[in-house]
């Protein structure tokens, strides 16, 4: 049972995880630009 | 109604103004934004937005790139001036280095000239009142016919003041005054004259600056004319002699804070932790719950095995954003451009390339977008292929990793020489692409000096933060799904779960890939899967190497030698590398491809497939010949 709840719990990480990289990727942002308030750093152009 | 009570309350307000007088401070005091500040001309080079509530008034901030004119001659020259012709602002915030009055006014009248309503924000008060120079707000005003307000971009009253003015000013109440519409039909009998090319922009910046300076004489006084802090530090700084050394040397204490007096303690702390309690915890944990083998393996080898090993470097990532972050609030990094140009000219650049490079030590991402400022296209291409081969903050990791292993007594030195070759081969490569695929001339180097400045520490501990935070977020998302895909790869293979990960998917690909590292002294499927992995993300390569090999705690002090010695005996790595194999897979992993964010970066930034494909596939065969040179000439001189 505890295999399935963990491997469960693994899986929505994973699906977050990749659901970030995704959204990144189709934005051209990057976790580097930093994400503070509205801005997205000054090293990147983030188109919400 | 509810929707016209919505617009009355909403206004837009637009800061422009020079490089380096503080737009991008002020935008971050008002917003609360983490915008980057560097105290170097040319840090935002793409317009920012932001919101803030004052008054009952709702402020949306835009945050235009610094330029010294509206010429268009750069991308960012052309984004100011496409943004203020095209929108309507309410407002339109013309941020000025009160202590450079006289060159930043050139952008103001430009402005004027073109019918753009102005608030003159004289920043940096501080600055000029250090240099003794006293601004008539009142006579500046009636000179103009526009408001002029007086700011120290960190302060917080000065701040609020400001946003006092932006809330309460009816800019209809204002207009050119008279002496300035004498100008501007000046200017206009310039234009229709008859004079053209630079005939006509030159009689016309003779005729702005004659009205500037009669302006400034009735306006400003210069009370104290000695040589200021600046000027003094520049003469040992910025010296002919001394630059380069002193250059070199703060380079190093750099190194020797982040792998030697604070971040590498810090680290090894860290690493103890995750390769002992946590990994013995949660194997602990996971025995009591009955939880499956593979599960187990999963978690401990692959995710805490593979994120731990890459999070163990948080600390040195940290302290190195917080030291350049420090040097760049400082005024130094400009000095560094000046130090540079003699150099970076020789290799086909100017040392204005160097700003944008240097932001490659924490990522070739914002270095390959910063190199927009760069005045011609042929720097840019230049600098964009030239910020990949420096060692970014996901590099480090490795340089890091592979030198408290192999060489523990020198690890320090060791990184400090990566460091240097990535540097060494940015030169090199430019150079030779220079004189080879663009070939056209080096434009002139123009950059100003900015003072020296205690940086702001909440903006650099902020900044530290921010970036610090990314690598986090990165080795929470990217790393974790990577080495998820990098257990899954090495546990099974087409029959199914293997004991033996020699028998494994990743075992099949690596060996593929490994065998172009035969002459390497790297040639086995470890590395190979790793080289692949670090195309995803660099940090990627340690998570591999820490799933495969399974590593325990490493440490980096000297003193920890043997007990280094003692935990690499328990992996295959020691048999998989010898110290010159290590160092030929150091210096590969330092100059290969690029991630994938830096490359799609550089499509975007070049806007050509062709560019970033040829970037994928020149830095591979540089690493590759450069590797292959060090590890067999390495053998000739009898290394091992």
């Amino acid at each position: 049972m505890a295999t399935y709840i963990i491997g469960l719990i693994l899986l929505i990480m994973l699906a977050f995880a990749c659901r970030h990289i995704w959204h990144n990727f189709s934005s051209g942002k990057h976790d580097c630009c930093g994400t503070g308030g509205d801005s997205c750093g000054g090293c990147c152009n983030c188109k919400k | 109604m509810a929707e016209m009570t919505l617009h009355e309350n909403m206004m837009s307000v637009a800061l422009t103004g020079n490089p380096n007088t503080g737009k991008s401070t002020i935008f971050n005091e008002i917003t609360g934004a983490r915008q980057k500040i560097g105290n170097w001309p040319g840090v935002t080079v793409d317009k920012k937005e932001g919101h803030v509530t004052h008054e009952g008034r709702h402020i949306h901030i835009i945050d235009l790139p610094g330029t010294y004119s509206i010429n268009a001659r750069s991308p960012e020259e052309k984004i100011v001036i496409d943004f203020l012709m095209e929108n309507k602002m309410d407002l339109v915030v013309d941020v000025i280095d009160s202590s450079n009055i006289e060159r930043n006014l050139f952008l103001t009248v430009q402005l004027l000239e073109k019918g753009i309503p102005l608030l003159l924000d004289l920043n940096m008060q501080d600055e000029a009142v250090r240099r003794g120079i006293k601004i008539d707000v009142k006579k500046l005003e009636a000179a103009l016919g526009f408001p002029v307000l007086l700011t120290t971009g960190r302060d917080g009253k000065s701040i609020k003041n400001l946003l006092n003015v932006v809330t309460s000013i009816a800019m209809d109440g204002y207009g050119p005054s008279e002496r300035l519409q004498a100008h501007i039909a000046k200017v206009k009998e310039i234009e229709a004259s008859g004079l053209t090319g630079s005939d006509l922009q030159e009689a016309i910046i003779k005729q702005r600056y004659a009205f500037i300076d009669s302006v400034l004489k009735e306006t400003v006084e210069f009370t104290r004319p000695g040589a200021t802090f600046s000027e003094k530090a520049d003469k040992i700084l910025a010296n002919g002699v001394l630059a380069l050394p002193m250059f070199l040397v703060i380079l190093y204490a750099v190194f020797q804070i982040v792998f030697e007096w604070i971040g590498q303690p810090i680290a090894d702390a860290l690493d103890e932790f995750i390769g002992g309690t946590l990994t013995d915890t949660v194997s602990e944990s996971l025995a009591s719950l009955e939880v499956a083998d593979w599960m187990q393996s999963l978690i401990v080898d692959g995710i805490i095995g593979g994120v731990g090993s890459v999070l163990t470097f948080v600390p040195l990532i940290f302290m190195l954003f917080f030291c350049l972050s420090f040097l760049d609030g400082t005024g130094y990094m400009a000095r560094v451009a000046f130090i540079m140009d003699p150099i970076m000219r020789r290799a086909g650049l100017t040392g204005k390339g160097v700003l944008p490079l240097m932001m490659s030590f924490g990522c070739s991402v914002p270095s390959i977008m910063g190199a927009r400022a760069l005045d011609s296209e042929k720097d840019r291409k230049l600098a964009i292929l030239a910020a990949p081969f420096l060692t970014c903050g996901a590099k480090l990791p490795i340089m890091a990793l592979f030198a408290a292993m192999f060489f523990p007594d020198n690890a320090a030195n060791i990184v400090f020489l990566m460091y240097i070759i990535g540097v060494v081969m940015a030169i090199v490569s430019t150079k030779f692409l220079s004189a080879t695929k663009y070939k056209d001339e080096t434009a002139t180097f123009l950059l100003e000096l900015p003072p020296y400045r205690m940086p702001d520490m909440k903006t650099v501990l902020l900044e530290t933060w921010d970036k610090g935070k990314g690598y986090l977020v990165k080795a929470g998302t990217i790393i974790f799904a990577g080495c998820v895909l990098i257990w899954f790869l090495g546990a099974f293979n087409s029959s199914g779960m293997v004991e033996d990960q020699s028998e494994s998917f990743l075992a099949s690909i690596g060996a593929v890939v490994g065998t172009l590292f035969t002459f390497h002294g790297f040639g086995n499927w470890e590395a190979g899967a790793s080289v692949i992995s670090g195309i995803l993300a660099k940090e990627s390569v340690i998570s591999t190497i820490g799933v495969l090999y399974g590593l325990p705690d490493i440490s980096a002090e000297a003193e920890d030698a043997v007990e280094t010695a003692e935990a690499l005996g328990t992996t295959g790595m020691a048999a998989a590398f010898t110290g010159l194999s290590a160092f030929a897979f150091m210096v590969f992993s330092q100059l290969y491809t690029p991630c994938v964010t830096a490359l799609g970066t550089i499509k975007k930034e070049a806007n050509s497939w062709k560019m970033m494909f040829f970037a994928a596939g020149y830095m591979f065969a540089v690493a590759w010949i450069i590797s292959l040179i060090v590890y067999q000439v390495g053998r000739l001189l009898g290394f091992e």
